[in-house]
């Protein structure tokens, strides 16, 4: 151990969200304050009204860091004006396998999404913002509670902020361990003490929300843009980014990769830059087989397409999304059908059960994969494993029901021979693992 | 070619659309789903119900909507101006059959055993909708078989489809959170929540609104195919709403009793005593054959020496003692038919006014001078402001309950006053709790409020009443202080409550007639009368009335079974010779209306301890094996019909009153069917002559209050307070 | 002369067709001392069959009766316990009872039953003094226990 490399230097801070990451006690109030914290509220609070706060956010397209990649401010503008309780909910419940920047963001500077929620409260009129923690976020959640303690006793929340009109209380709401309550209607049964389960659209929450009034539900990072977007103008964060996916992102890599962590970067950064430069690379050098973008949920990346630019366009023209950038490397020693199975296991696991197809769907997908992988799979498996694909996608209620067919989806796209090296008998029958 | 047809021009509110080719225009916010109903497309569901607030959980009814990426679920999507619709198109068939198979997937193949198979929804779907194989060759998931969830229903969790029908039934209609899913995604089960039983007094309507055999009837179970049963459509007798329901019976024996919708009575709901109370109709033990004393002996006989006997002790007890010793007390579950032939067996043919029903309860003549309510149940939901009086409905009208909760769950501000906790408490605006001895001084006392306060709804006053000077120069005493000082509430709740009742919209005030303890009941019912005409009760769109509580009270009161005079058979002068049909004073504590009766004939559905008392015992039918009409609380006459047989010898009670008239009278008791008898009533009665006796088969239909007919403004309505002597209740 | 000749023709035509007959072997048999084989799929007197280990395979599904054309065939059924187990599952048959008079034989009940529980075997000779006679139960119907049984269980 030679010491020469400092955590500094191994997860350098980003430009924006991680820009104070390795200051030490940024949940002291005098310490974010040294560092600009609450220079955009009170900025906002003295130079705009709501609607400029919603203009500017609107003029700097922060696109839904959450994974939908929504306009932040066109969501926000469709919350009806005038008076009526209103509410932001801030979705925490980072649950999605292979995302963790939410949860560094939280822990290492809570008052930045503070900061961000009372901005966003102010543009649309909320005087609630809920935060909907994971429940295993813990040490997050205590840090957000000491970092809102701080704040309200600085007038910074509570009646009359920073001699204003404007009011505002923020709970942190801690899950119960339930992936699904990252859907936003799930997440807003949760609040209201209900089993989480996804409500059906319309009414969409921007009308009739949490308690049915109207309700902002943005993710961590989404929010945690919003106080330098204030302090410095839209085209200061436009700089960053390309023109359509303008900012950075914070990029959750993990898997078979050297060194795993979370890194701020411009939107638009290619796979290979991010694995094999911040990543340094696959331990022992092995090839890269295929990368999963988007934690469990999106469509698959093959390895030939690692140039992809990873912002909001791009990964689109090969049938996938950025999503929450919670980018995950499997290498050429994965066996596709196990890990999809693991993948399939986790989303069976996670269904709520609301809807039949996710319910029956995803248990029936898991059924025939466990089938598949103990060498007890027939031939026609394989279409059956895309009919049933068929019969899930497009046909649940909830986004998550969508999400959970992609692996099953993209693995028999890229590695069908990997599964029909599986079943006994299968017609044209290839050699067991492909190694190119 | 085809001449262009004048379009009517669409009524405003409306929404046109095309669903499969053709164009429906149905009022705004009309769900998909009921859209195509009414054009009678068939979309297949299983979670939704049109009583439940959708939730698209089970994804039956995807269909295909132009310029939507999605296929979408009907019976969440509200129809909108333009919109085309395809429900049987490639897409929306293939997401159909889909769903089906998915549903089916784990659904275990025991139809043959199963006591939904052959009325099944997911049977009936699957031959219409579903895949004709399934593709699912893994293990099915399973459970053990049925476990109870109360006394009266089994889940079999491995049949349920997750459709949450029946919690949401639960939490939406009764609003009991007894049944809840426990666990997740395809480990998901209906449980009863823990810490409760799942007791509600609704439970039984799960087992309708389940689509598959996961719920099922416990008194039910195997007891015989759906296919193998007769169904005949009848009348619940069971309390004052008079829900429909089909009786539902195989060799003789009732076996199950189901809903038959009839919406503005019971909205289809019932509840678990009408449901499930049926196995005395079975019984062995029930009386088959006339009984005689001999010898001190109650022994067999044939119906001839019965009836002869029982005629001539009635006429000797008549010539002895005057008409009015012989004395009759006739259940007020009795038909109406039933009920007009005692009155006209003992008015009539014995010239005795000592006859009356049972329990009889205080006269509730409203300000329009008729004894019944105004108004209709299904009215209640429309309400701004509903007034509880002392009633618990829960307990004695429980359908009724479900009606008052759904309005106010459509806003109506309800004001529950009872002595205890009463289930619509917290959905009440105003929960108070105040003894039956303090309700007139209350009723009076939110009268003088209102009329001092001037809230009341002048131009009403002005114009259809009269008597308000009298009524408020006796009222003046109540003072909310007062009644604070009686009650034991504080004034100011007292007065926001009085001020809460006078607010602008229809109202409704429902009070109990009966109240316990020492009561002026003419106080209370002047008292409810002045209430009334100023929160506008009486007003055409509002409703007003004291609740009866047995299926036919309000039969009995039309026709007006009671004694006139002090010759009421229970109570004043005992008559020497007493007829008893279904009712039995022993067994309900009050033997001392058999005190003096030297000859007793008691007509029972089992040997009571008044019919083991009696000289002569006739058997009785009972509902389910006759015909009639019964009178609801609403003044809604329905008819009922025989579904089984009675038992042994047993006759419709209304052939017995016959044949006793026959030998008491030269005429007038030549009916051949209860039909005939309806026909001498209807002209006998008035109200009931308006009413056309097919239309009492199907869904009933109301008597006519007497100022209603008379359209805007003609009835006029009188303030009683002022009549009483002295004041009221000084 | 001719139509005498006619006549005897024909008398002799049909003798010869008489003693022809007389030689061969009879169809006819003495019933009931002799019994003429039935075909394997000839359908008599029903059987309520069961498992190998003795548990009836009816469960009172009632399918049989409702597909009867001659509706003759009436089930009541009940549910299984632990003490007084009679079928696998959770119902058998607590009534079973056919009208063989009513009965047409044509085996609809065996091809509707979900369990090959009711079958119809060969028997054929069951006349009796009256009709109530003929209404078969339940126990007139269901093979012996094979367990129980030293002879097989009724079925050829």
């Amino acid at each position: 151990m030679s010491g020469a490399i400092t955590f500094e230097q191994l997860m350098p801070a980003g430009p924006n969200l991680t820009e104070h990451r390795h200051v030490p006690n940024m949940v002291d109030l005098e310490v974010a304050r040294s560092r600009g914290a609450y220079e955009g509220l009170a900025k906002a609070l003295a130079e705009y009204t709501p609607e400029q706060v919603t203009g500017v956010v609107m003029d700097a397209t922060v696109l839904g860091r959450g994974g939908a990649g929504f306009p932040a401010g066109r969501k926000w503008s469709f919350i009806p004006k005038g008076p009526g309780q209103k509410y932001l909910t801030v979705n925490a419940d980072e649950s999605e396998p292979g995302t963790f920047s939410n949860r560094e963001l939280m822990e290492t500077t809570p008052h930045l999404l503070i900061e961000g929620i009372a901005l966003c409260c102010y543009a649309v009129g909320a005087s609630r913002a809920f935060i909907y923690i994971r429940g295993e976020y813990i040490h997050a959640a205590n840090q957000l509670n000491r970092a809102i303690d701080a704040a309200r006793a600085a007038n910074l929340l509570g009646d009359k902020i920073l001699g204003s009109d404007f009011n505002l209380e923020v709970f942190v709401f801690q899950g119960a361990g339930a992936y699904i309550c990252g859907e936003e209607t799930a997440l807003l049964e949760s609040i209201e003490g209900n089993r989480p389960m996804p409500r059906s659209r319309p009414p969409f929450p921007a009308v009739a929300g949490l308690y049915g009034k109207p309700t902002v539900i943005n993710n961590v990072e989404t929010i945690a843009n919003i106080p330098a977007i204030i302090r410095n103008g839209a085209d200061w964060y436009k700089a960053f980014g390309t023109p359509t996916s303008p900012g950075t992102k914070v990029y959750s890599l993990s898997g078979h990769v050297r060194r795993p962590g979370n890194y701020e970067l411009n939107l638009g950064i290619s796979l290979r830059d991010l694995i094999y430069e911040y990543g340094q690379g696959v331990p022992g050098d092995r090839a890269v087989k295929v990368v999963l973008p988007s934690g469990a949920a999106a469509p698959w990346i093959p390895a030939d397409a690692l140039d992809t630019p990873m912002d909001y366009d791009n990964p689109r023209k090969l049938g996938t999304i950025l999503g929450s950038a919670s980018v995950i490397v499997m290498d050429e020693t994965v066996s596709i059908p196990h890990a999809t199975l693991r993948l399939i296991e986790f989303f069976n696991h996670e269904s709520c059960g609301k809807c039949t197809p996710c319910r029956e769907g995803t248990l029936w997908l898991v059924k025939a994969l466990q089938r598949i992988c103990a060498g007890e799979g027939v031939p026609e498996d394989l279409q059956l494993l895309l009919n049933v694909c068929d019969s899930i996608a497009g046909k649940v209620l909830c986004a998550l029901g969508d999400f959970a067919v992609s692996p099953v989806q993209s693995s028999l796209k890229y590695f069908r021979h990997e599964y029909e090296a599986m079943i006994p008998g299968y017609p044209t029958a290839a050699p067991a693992l492909a190694t190119d | 070619m085809v001449q262009e047809a004048t379009k009517p021009a669409a009524p405003p509110n409306t929404v046109t659309l095309t669903i499969d080719e053709r164009e429906i225009t149905v009022p705004k916010g009309t769900l998909l789903v009921e859209a195509a109903k009414s054009a009678g497309i068939d979309i297949p569901v299983f979670c939704y119900e049109p009583r439940l607030a959708p939730v698209g959980a089970c994804r039956m009814c995807l269909v295909e909507i132009e310029k939507m990426p999605r296929l979408q679920t009907a019976c969440t999507t509200p129809v909108a101006d333009g919109m085309i619709v395809r429900t049987n198109a490639e897409k929306s068939r293939a997401a159909q059959s889909d769903v089906l198979g998915m549903l089916l997937a784990n659904h275990p193949l025991d139809c043959p055993v199963c006591d939904k198979g052959g009325e099944c929804p997911l049977q009936d779907t699957t031959f219409n909708y579903g895949p004709g194989i399934s593709k699912f060759i893994e293990p099915k998931r399973t459970f053990p078989k049925p476990i109870p969830l109360s006394p009266l229903i089994a889940l079999d969790r491995e049949r349920c489809i997750m459709c949450y029908r029946c919690v949401r039934f639960q939490r939406e209609i009764p609003g009991d959170e007894a049944l809840t899913v426990i666990d997740r995604g395809s480990h998901s089960e209906i449980a009863v929540t823990e810490g409760r039983d799942f007791d509600s007094p609704f439970s039984g309507n799960t087992i309708e609104l389940c689509p598959v055999g996961a719920l099922t009837s416990i008194p039910f179970r195997f007891r015989a195919r759906p296919w193998d049963l007769t169904k005949v459509p009848s009348v619940c007798d069971k309390c004052s709403v008079g829900c429909n329901l089909n009786v539902e019976y195989r060799n003789n024996a009732v076996l199950r009793l189901t809903a038959h919708p009839n919406p503005p009575v019971d909205d289809g709901w019932l509840c678990d005593h009408g449901r499930f109370t049926y196995d005395y109709v079975n019984d062995k033990n029930r009386i088959d054959r006339p009984l005689i004393r001999r010898n001190g002996q109650l022994v067999p006989a044939t119906w001839d020496e019965a009836l002869d006997l029982a005629a001539q002790r009635f006429r000797d007890t008549a010539d002895r003692a005057g008409n009015d010793a012989v004395g009759g007390v006739i259940s007020a579950r009795a038909t109406n038919e039933e009920l007009y032939l005692f009155g006209k067996l003992f008015r009539g043919a014995l010239g005795s006014q000592a006859v009356d029903h049972y329990p009889r309860t205080g006269s509730a003549i409203g300000p329009f001078g008729v004894d019944a309510l105004h108004g209709s149940i299904e009215a209640l939901e429309r309400m701004g402001t509903i007034v509880l009086l002392g009633v618990d409905p829960l307990k004695e009208q429980p359908v009724l309950n479900l009606r008052l909760r759904k309005a106010a769950k459509n806003g109506a501000r309800l004001v529950v006053v009872s002595p205890e906790a009463n289930d619509l408490d917290p959905v009440a605006a105003h929960a108070l709790r105040v003894p039956h001895a303090a309700l007139p001084t209350l009723a009076a006392t939110w009268a003088n409020l209102i009329v001092t306060e001037g809230l009341h709804d002048a131009e009403f006053i002005g114009g259809r009443t009269a008597g308000l000077d009298r009524a408020r120069a006796t009222l003046v005493d109540f003072t909310v202080e007062r009644a604070a000082s009686v009650i034991g509430l504080s004034a100011e709740l007292i007065a926001a409550v009085g001020r809460a009742l006078a607010a602008q919209g229809p109202s409704a005030l429902l009070f109990r007639r009966e109240l316990s303890g020492t009561i002026d009941h003419a106080q209370w019912f002047a008292a409810l009368n002045d209430l009334s005409l100023l929160i506008g009760a009486t007003k055409e769109d509002g409703v007003f009335g004291g609740l009866v509580t047995q299926n036919n009270s309000q039969g009995a009161i039309d026709l007006g079974i009671a004694p006139e005079g002090d010759a009421s058979p229970f109570g004043g002068k005992a008559p020497s010779a007493l007829y008893l049909l279904g009712v039995d004073p022993l067994g309900d504590g009050r033997a001392e209306a058999l005190d003096g009766v030297d000859f007793l004939v008691v007509q029972e559905l089992f040997l009571t301890d008044t019919a083991r008392r009696a000289d002569v015992v006739f058997p009785a039918v009972s509902w389910a094996e006759k015909e009639g009409t019964y009178t609801n609380l609403e003044r809604r006459v329905q008819r009922i019909r025989p579904a089984v047989r009675p038992p042994g010898e047993a006759r419709p009670d209304w052939r017995v009153i016959r044949d006793l008239g026959k030998r008491l009278a030269p005429n007038g008791f030549a009916f051949t069917s209860p039909t005939a008898v309806w026909q001498e009533l209807a002209a006998a009665v008035p109200a009931y002559g308006q009413l056309s006796y097919g239309a009492l088969g199907r869904g009933g239909q109301q008597w006519a209050l007497p100022h209603i007919g008379d359209g805007n403004g003609g009835g006029r309505f009188t303030f009683r307070s002022g009549d009483l002597e002295g004041g009221a209740g000084r | 002369m001719a139509s005498f000749l006619h006549g005897l023709r024909a008398y002799a035509k049909g003798f010869a067709t008489t003693l022809g007959s007389a030689f061969k072997k009879p169809i006819t048999v003495q019933y009931p001392e002799y019994k003429t084989p039935v075909q394997t799929r000839f359908r008599g007197k029903h059987m309520l069959m069961r498992y190998d280990n003795g548990l009836e395979r009816c469960i009172g599904c009632s399918l049989c009766a409702i597909f009867c054309p001659a509706q003759a065939i009436y089930v009541e059924a009940a549910e299984n316990t632990d003490d007084n187990r009679r079928s696998p599952g959770e119902r058998y048959a607590e009534r079973y009872e056919i009208n063989m008079i009513r009965c047409i034989y044509c085996g609809y009940c065996q091809e509707a039953c979900p369990t090959e529980a009711i079958v119809l075997g060969h028997e054929y000779a069951f006349s009796d003094y009256t009709r109530e006679a003929l209404i078969y139960t339940k126990d007139m119907l269901l093979v012996p226990d094979p367990r129980k049984a030293t002879v097989g269980a009724g079925a050829d």
